[in-house]
């Protein structure tokens, strides 16, 4: 990579580059998320009571500018949100932004612990399944993980709850403010991708294992932890990073069901909460954020293939 | 009462599945647990409850969700209130209360009444509120719709204006949460939702949202200090965490028990299992505007068609009443006079004939989930026991943003709604839509007779009375499919001597502190 003169160095172009893909994607993601909560549903029928007149409707639409076109509305709403503006929770009175990301803080703590797991427990299950493949261990893997990426999230964390909570009084049910709090849905929310993991990290490994370079290095000599760490493991490990980057989105966005099992004040309730009171602002804000978040873990994810795979960056 | 509580009940739906799975892993899995100590007849200095939701702001003119409410009723203090299991007329921020004319209502306040801020309760507040929530962003403004002018006579009386004789008022001002002027003002109305200022029995310590919101016993209440010092009030939606966390002790009291988890409830030597019956009446209006619905011989077939007991103690296994019309034998204004629907398939059959419909017909019913406990069970039974009268249930469910509008409108041959416990029938006759002049799928020209009369009729005996025509009507008209009404279900730790004793408004609310006799 030459730095010639002025000009942007290649990596720092590619960069930027990527991120001026984001603006189209984010202006979409403002039409989408402006129009398909409208679609599903007037705030009124939620937030009045259920015998509230037509009239009574009526008035609170136009209090919240709700009664005026919808093109008026979402150029208003854009306006806002060059300003940083997310706008208002109709339900919580507080800057929809805000909420947000108080919220997202709380379910990053969690989603980066499951993360955590799969690093550590997943992939090196992975691996030892395949160093150790026709073994008991690589069955009592495939079992496991067969079990981890079918089993339905709210009854794993319902029964985890009555064994290690209940039964056994380890760890408090729910709640979030301790660091017992937090291991029941970790857990719960990474046994899927702990799954994942641990099989892609098995199937690339075998792949790799079968390839020249490794009959090689273990002809020139080298230790058989050294060819698996340093020469397997690498090559194996673009597709998992592939496939963990884009589900790192998920997780994030997807904790709804661990969250409401266990009680866990994250982004995922606040979401569940905001559609199912057509809190617009709010589902706004949260999908716009959600989005950014997404878009910035794929370009992330992007450049660490660079960073693993050095093919990347010459081209 | 409010969709938001629906809300949550679908979710709980989607989750159903997973709670049977609970239930047969409870069984197993709850042997290990120890025994708990029992109550010492003391109340405990600390209590821990827990909603199947959170609040959402705790401006009482801000947010209308039983969960809200609930907190709300502990911070705040209505005008007059109706408590206990008999919803006795309770002076609270009012001492009394007299109509000098019949749209004038003059209240005389509390005296020595502090805000937890320790400012005195004035007149000028009760005049804000009342301004303040008849504002369009007001969840209450409903409720102060006939106000025209509000006066400070002096410091400790208020007279109110309204447009229309209106004498069951109060029962809908026992939502009406008086809030303080100052710091409404100066905070506004979304900062005052985290920084309440009330006169109610607790005060507000902390609010972690989703987390949990710490009141503590106001000691310079009108009354006193209540006990417990200190309420913890948490929202769990999933109701089988709810119960974990009160099997491990770290709650004593849950709201919101699945009728599947009664059981484990009632096993659990450390837990008794609190029932409040008949607090919510799901109900079933047909468009009497429409045929065949406009004939009320199909609407009393249709009655005489239902299987009550099957739905109430298959379905709901017991936790639940029979109700033969819209208000229970124990409301006072239930007339023995009318008739009250039982199973009777050869009178159907009859009445059906009669009305030119013996083969029975078939129609569509116009449904939402999470209005009632059960639901796709309750009204899939309906729709069979229908069938057994040659009428044909066509269930269309929708979502709730379909539903409001047509439900609004008319646009159906039958529904679903619901109501509350009420103490005044007024509440429920209107709240339903069940006048004229607000429906599009009923009307009565006697019942709104008796119900303006009622409205002019300020000796609550008296009125009493004429509700007791208003129930007659209704009953005689079969303005809807009357079916039952389901009870709340509470876990309760042994150690808590708690009982919903002082449920206020329309009796779905509940305080968690126990109360001063």
């Amino acid at each position: 990579m030459g730095v010639s003169g002025l000009a942007i160095p290649p990596g720092l172009r590619y960069v930027l580059g990527r991120i001026a893909q984001l603006v189209p994607t984010l202006v979409g993601v403002t039409l989408f998320a402006f129009i398909v909560i409208r679609l599903s549903g007037d705030p009124t029928s939620v937030l009045l009571p259920a015998d509230a007149s037509e009239t009574e409707r009526e008035a609170f639409r136009r209090a919240y500018g709700l009664d005026r076109p919808i093109l008026e509305q979402y150029v208003r709403y854009v306006g806002r949100l060059l300003h940083g503006d997310f706008g208002v929770s109709l339900f919580q009175g507080e800057p929809a932004l805000r909420l947000v990301l108080d919220r997202l803080a709380i379910t990053v703590q969690l989603a980066g612990t499951a993360i955590g797991l799969v690093m550590l427990v997943g992939v090196p299950i992975g691996i030892l399944a395949a160093v150790r493949r026709g073994t008991i261990i690589d069955h009592i893997t495939l079992s496991l993980v067969a079990l981890g990426q079918s089993v339905a999230t709210f009854w794993l964390g319902l029964m985890l709850i009555l064994v290690f909570a209940v039964a056994w009084r380890l760890v408090p049910p729910s709640g979030y403010g301790t660091a017992a709090q937090i291991i029941l849905p970790a857990f719960t929310l990474a046994a899927y991708y702990l799954a994942v993991a641990a099989r892609l990290t098995r199937s690339g490994m075998l792949e790799v294992m079968a390839q020249d370079y490794i009959r090689t290095a273990r002809a020139k000599g080298l230790s058989e932890w050294l060819t698996v760490f340093r020469h397997a493991l690498r090559n194996a490990f673009i597709p998992i990073l592939t496939v963990l980057g884009i589900q790192i989105g998920e997780l994030l966005a997807g904790s709804v069901v661990t969250e409401t099992v266990f009680a866990w004040p994250g982004v995922g309730t606040l979401v569940l909460d905001a559609i199912l009171r057509r809190d617009y602002p709010l589902v706004q804000a949260v999908i716009v954020v959600l989005a950014v978040i997404y878009a910035v873990i794929n370009l992330a994810v992007d450049l660490l293939y660079a960073w693993v795979d050095p093919r990347v960056r010459y081209q | 009462m409010s969709h938001i509580a629906d809300d949550r009940a679908r979710h709980d739906d989607r989750l159903r599945l997973s709670r049977r799975h609970f239930l047969g892993a409870a069984g197993a899995v709850l042997l290990a647990r120890p025994a708990s100590g029992q109550a010492q007849g003391g109340i405990p200095d600390q209590v821990t409850v827990i909603q199947v939701d959170e609040a959402t702001s705790l401006n009482p003119l801000a947010e209308f969700a039983n969960p809200g409410l609930m907190v709300h009723g502990h911070l705040y203090e209505p005008l007059v209130d109706f408590t206990g299991p008999d919803l006795r007329v309770t002076p609270k921020l009012a001492l009394s209360w007299d109509n000098p004319k019949p749209t004038l209502w003059r209240f005389k306040l509390r005296p020595n009444v502090v805000w937890h801020d320790g400012t005195p309760f004035t007149a000028d507040d009760v005049r804000f509120t009342l301004e303040e929530g008849k504002k369009p962003t007001s969840v209450k403004s409903r409720f102060l719709a006939r106000v025209q002018k509000v006066e400070v006579l002096d410091p400790l009386t208020v007279q109110v204006e309204m447009d229309e004789p209106y004498a069951p008022i109060l029962a809908s001002w026992a939502y009406l949460y008086i809030v303080q002027k100052k710091a409404y003002e100066a905070l506004g109305a979304a900062e005052y939702g985290r920084k309440p200022v009330g006169t109610g029995p607790y005060r507000l310590v902390t609010w972690q949202r989703q987390q949990q919101l710490v009141l503590e016993a106001f000691d310079r209440h009108w009354r006193g200090a209540h006990a417990p010092k200190r309420i913890i009030v948490r929202g769990v939606r999933e109701p089988g965490t709810r119960l974990a966390e009160l099997q491990t002790g770290r709650a004593d009291l849950i709201l919101g028990v699945p009728i599947e988890l009664a059981q484990t409830v009632q096993a659990d030597p450390a837990l008794n299992l609190v029932v409040l019956q008949g607090i919510r009446t799901p109900y079933f209006p047909f468009n009497n505007k429409r045929p065949p619905f406009e004939d009320r011989r199909i609407r009393q077939a249709m009655n005489y068609a239902l299987d009550r007991e099957a739905l109430v103690q298959g379905i709901l296994q017991g936790y639940g009443e029979v109700r033969g019309g819209p208000f229970s034998r124990s409301d006072p204004w239930f007339s023995p006079e009318g008739p009250e629907y039982k199973l009777d398939l050869d009178r159907a059959r009859a009445l059906l004939k009669e009305a030119g419909k013996d083969g029975g017909f078939s129609f569509t019913w116009l449904l939402r989930r999470d209005v009632l406990v059960k639901d796709e069970e309750i009204m899939q039974a309906i729709a069979n026991q229908l069938g057994k009268v040659g009428i044909k249930a066509n269930l269309q469910f929708v979502e709730n943003s379909t539903w409001t509008p047509k439900n609004l409108s008319g646009d159906f041959d039958m529904s679903v709604s619901g109501y509350g416990k009420s103490v005044e029938a007024d509440t429920v006759i209107t709240g339903v839509r069940w006048l004229s002049e607000n429906s599009k799928f009923y009307g009565n020209p006697q019942l709104d007779a008796a119900v303006n009369r009622a409205r002019a009729t300020f000796d609550r005996t008296e009125r009493i009375k004429v509700y007791r025509t208003a129930d007659r009507i209704l009953r005689e008209d079969a303005a809807g499919l009357f079916s039952h009404a389901q009870s709340e279900l509470f876990g309760v730790s042994k150690k808590f001597p708690w009982r919903p004793w002082a449920f206020a408004g329309n009796g779905a609310l509940l305080t968690y502190y126990i109360p001063k006799s």
